[in-house]
């Protein structure tokens, strides 16, 4: 076809190769170091894009973006800080295998399934968009509202050890979400007469706080009394391709098509970011896994729901944006941008009337995927040096780095106070041995469902019923109060064991 | 190990002293009219992310900006609170014609009057209104099956029409005056930014909003949306196919204009000379074709007398509805 052909000459010749190569290192690089994100990367580099042509343009930033995406793997499994929002479940069972000598596996696993759920996304974007981005338009206040309580539900599944603990923490977060303006009505709530908090924290400082500055502060006080200096030690030598056999790859495959399903899904709703998929993925996985106590220990299986959620994310926020002109996400939104730049605004007629453009849009995805695993894949060896440097070098290094992170959000010195506060809580956390990850779900989802629980009731009149008469929003709301009686009911049978009957 | 201290140490000092290198530009900039640019940066603070609509005019004028003097203009987003972390930045910042601000009337009226600043646009020095978004028109489903703004407010009459806007901003606004000059009965809810007012509209779950016209120009062309109005009064020639209200009988005109500021305290030379910089930039072709290309925005300008003027006007126009926005 006349449109393949122009796509296969656009993205098949140097100048487009060796810039896709370019974009795809620069993402990870951003995506690898925690304090950078993808978002910066893609909001740096756009206006870079202005004086290319469109498709090169275009091309070259959704290449960032699925480097970045995938590029926070390697600092969450072999430092535990994650390097972006997307890959904080990773660290949850990257790292422990590292700390069990598997270090290259957890890095193999994370690459190729980031690389899988990148192409389940691509094909889903390829196929059958129009149809998915139907199923977006059906989602309103209700539904979201529904998505987002089904999602706080699954906290419990998250948070390690006592589900009071989990449940504190992540009303903790809730409460800290509802610091600044006020969704709709716009009252201003919690700021203390201070400016800078009018607009809340976000969620970026939340997590570069809760994960990359309590873990400085939890090595640097183990450093003292320790004289181990290595991050941890990774024998590359005995490794034969990316780690792990074909029998493991195979028996991942239904829970990572689940979790692409998942990124996917959550990636079509514009009104839910990236930042949420891995942690659901990860819960699902878990609570529907045969070796739920195994996860968090170092087992593969919460590596590859992470990962292949993170990046079908991708192609999952460009549907809405592709057929619907409406942003999936922050980086589509700033793709938005992109788009209009070069006087293209999408939208239903962009398949027809852009074609070219499109299916140029296509294949530089499915080129920037093999990039990045062949990439990632030769740099696993560096990745792995890095470790040997030592950590109260390489440590700092990343404080700077996070600073600048959280600086470069708003060009404010007030973000760079809000990663110190959330490193504090996070260790206080630590040291009452709560779990963290409930907070971030709650910060992150609870301005969902206060927003959506607003507007759904200033769409029926401040009646309750229409949350029950959307299918869907029924459908989700039934699941969770279900789940939850099932925690209860699975803890009274627990205590009543342990206690002996009667 | 002490072989990586050296080399860090190395890579980081050469960094401090690249750092520390003086500014290339010998040179002083001067423009056409022989005024000398003492200043070498400046800062242009935007109130919005990277990618909307302020931004792109906000860094197309600083391109154009920084051919015409030779003064690089960084363009900085601070999104957040509505526009008020950049604008109370810029205020606070000192007027030595190191930092603007670009924003709209968003940020410096519309904010004043519902009362999340409790200052406004005379709390800054105003340069000019470089720019005027004259792009959005009223929306509606097809499924609602009516074909204007008349038919529209005759069915609003047996029940209410779902107006979805986002709380606290022109949006919001667009719909109050709707309602004062037609007569439309509304219910005005909240539903969020553009994006998510798209979504909904498609949904049916809202009967009808303002959006950008290009942002919703392919769904015009296969008939799932109609655009039943345009706001603008003068009405904008490059999206000619929609009416403006004010043609079909409404006194209706709202636009959203955009407002470039130096903090109080400015220099009056300095202020003048960057007004004439501005005057010099609408004249360009190339500009005028960017912003057509990307936006369908004809070029508008309102110089400093004007723009105060104007924006008194729409000021004392916005604070009718006070008591509606706070």
């Amino acid at each position: 076809m006349e449109a393949l052909s122009f796509a296969i000459a656009s993205v098949f010749n140097i100048e487009s190769i060796l810039l896709m190569i370019l974009a795809v290192s620069i993402g990870i690089v951003f995506g690898a170091i925690p304090g950078l994100s993808g978002t910066m990367a893609v909001a740096l580099f756009l206006p870079l894009t202005y004086n290319m042509e469109a498709s090169l343009g275009l091309s070259v930033l959704i290449s960032i973006y699925i480097g970045a995406t995938s590029g926070g793997l390697i600092s969450a499994i072999l430092l535990k800080i994650p390097g972006t929002p997307s890959s904080v479940a990773t660290c949850f069972d990257g790292h422990p295998m590292v700390d069990k000598g598997e270090g290259p596996k957890a890095l193999g696993v994370g690459i190729v399934f980031s690389f899988i759920g990148t192409l389940i996304s691509i094909g889903a974007l390829m196929l059958i968009a129009p149809k998915l981005a139907e199923i977006a338009i059906r989602f309103g206040p209700y539904e979201y509202f529904a998505i987002a309580i089904f999602s706080l539900t699954l906290i419990s599944g998250l948070s390690k050890g006592s589900m009071v603990k989990g449940l504190f923490a992540g009303i903790l977060g809730i409460i800290f979400s509802t610091v600044g303006i006020a969704p709709i009505d716009g009252t201003i709530r919690f700021t203390f007469g201070m400016t800078e908090l009018k607009s809340g924290f976000d969620t970026l400082t939340v997590m570069i706080g809760f994960f990359a500055i309590t873990e400085i502060f939890k090595t640097a006080k183990e450093i003292k009394n320790s004289k181990a200096s290595k991050t941890a030690t990774v024998d590359m030598r005995s490794i034969k391709g990316f780690g792990f056999s074909f029998s493991e790859f195979l028996e991942q495959i239904p829970n990572a098509i689940r979790s692409a399903l998942i990124g996917l899904g959550i990636g079509i709703l514009p009104g839910v970011g990236g930042g949420t998929s891995n942690l659901i993925s990860y819960s699902v996985s878990k609570n529907n896994s045969k070796k739920k106590e195994l996860y968090g220990t170092g087992i593969i299986d919460g590596i590859v729901a992470s990962e292949t959620a993170n990046n079908a994310n991708i192609g999952g926020s460009l549907i809405p944006l592709m057929t619907l002109g409406v942003p999936g996400d922050t980086v589509t939104a700033i793709l938005l941008g992109g788009f209009m730049i070069h006087g293209i605004q999408p939208g239903p007629l962009l398949f027809s009337s852009n074609i070219n453009l499109v299916y140029t849009i296509f294949l530089s995805m499915i080129v920037a995927s093999v990039f990045m695993l062949v990439l990632e894949f030769y740099g696993m060896r560096v990745f792995v040096k890095l470790l040997n440097i030592p950590k109260h070098i390489l440590l700092p290094i990343i404080v700077v780095l996070c600073v600048v992170g959280a600086f470069g959000l708003n060009s404010r010195i007030f973000d760079v106070w809000t990663i110190l506060l959330f490193g504090f809580i996070g260790y206080i956390f630590h040291i009452f041995n709560i779990s963290s990850t409930p907070f971030i779900m709650g910060f992150i989802l609870g301005p969902i469902v206060e927003t959506n629980f607003r507007r759904g009731l200033m769409l029926s009149e401040n009646g309750f019923l229409g949350f029950l008469t959307s299918p869907i929003s029924a459908v989700f709301l039934t699941i969770s109060v279900g789940s939850i009686i099932l925690i209860f009911y699975r803890n009274y049978k627990i205590r009543k064991k342990i206690y002996g009957g009667d | 190990m002490k072989r990586i201290f050296y080399i860090l140490v190395i890579v980081l000092s050469l960094g401090l002293l690249s750092g520390c290198s003086p500014d290339s530009g010998g040179e002083t900039n001067v423009t056409q009219n022989g005024y000398q640019w003492t200043v070498k940066n400046i800062e242009l603070i935007v109130p919005a992310n990277a990618g909307g609509d302020t931004d792109f005019n906000a860094r197309t004028m600083a391109k154009y900006f920084e051919e015409i003097t030779g003064v690089k203009m960084i363009v900085t987003n601070m999104a957040g609170a509505g526009g008020s972390v950049a604008t109370s930045h810029v205020k606070e910042s000192k007027p030595n014609g190191e930092i603007m601000l670009f924003s709209h009337i968003g940020q410096l009226v519309v904010n004043e009057v519902s009362g999340l600043t409790d200052y406004g646009y005379k709390d800054f020095d105003i340069v000019s209104i470089p720019a005027v978004d004259k792009g959005s028109v009223f929306v509606i489903n097809k499924d609602l099956n009516v074909n204007s703004m008349k038919e529209l407010i005759e069915k609003s009459k047996d029940k209410e029409i779902i107006y979805g806007s986002e709380f606290g901003s022109t949006t919001q606004l667009q719909g109050l005056v709707l309602e004062d000059t037609t007569g439309i009965n509304l219910k005005i809810i909240d539903s969020g930014n553009a994006a998510e007012r798209i979504t909904e509209l498609l949904g049916g779950r809202i009967d009808i909003t303002s959006i950008p016209y290009g942002t919703i120009q392919d769904y015009i062309q296969t008939g799932d949306l109609i655009a039943i109005g345009q706001l603008s009064g003068e009405g904008n020639d490059l999206i000619k196919n929609v009416e403006t209200l004010k043609e079909q009988g409404y006194d209706y005109d709202m636009e959203k204009p955009y407002i470039l500021a130096y903090p109080e305290g400015i220099e009056e030379e300095l202020l003048k000379e960057t007004e004439k910089v501005i005057e010099e930039i609408i004249k360009d072709e190339n500009y005028k074709k960017e912003l057509e290309t990307t936006y369908k925005q004809p070029v508008d300008y309102y110089n400093r007398e004007d723009a105060v003027e104007l924006l008194e006007n729409i000021l004392t126009e916005y604070s009718k509805y006070e008591d509606m926005l706070r």
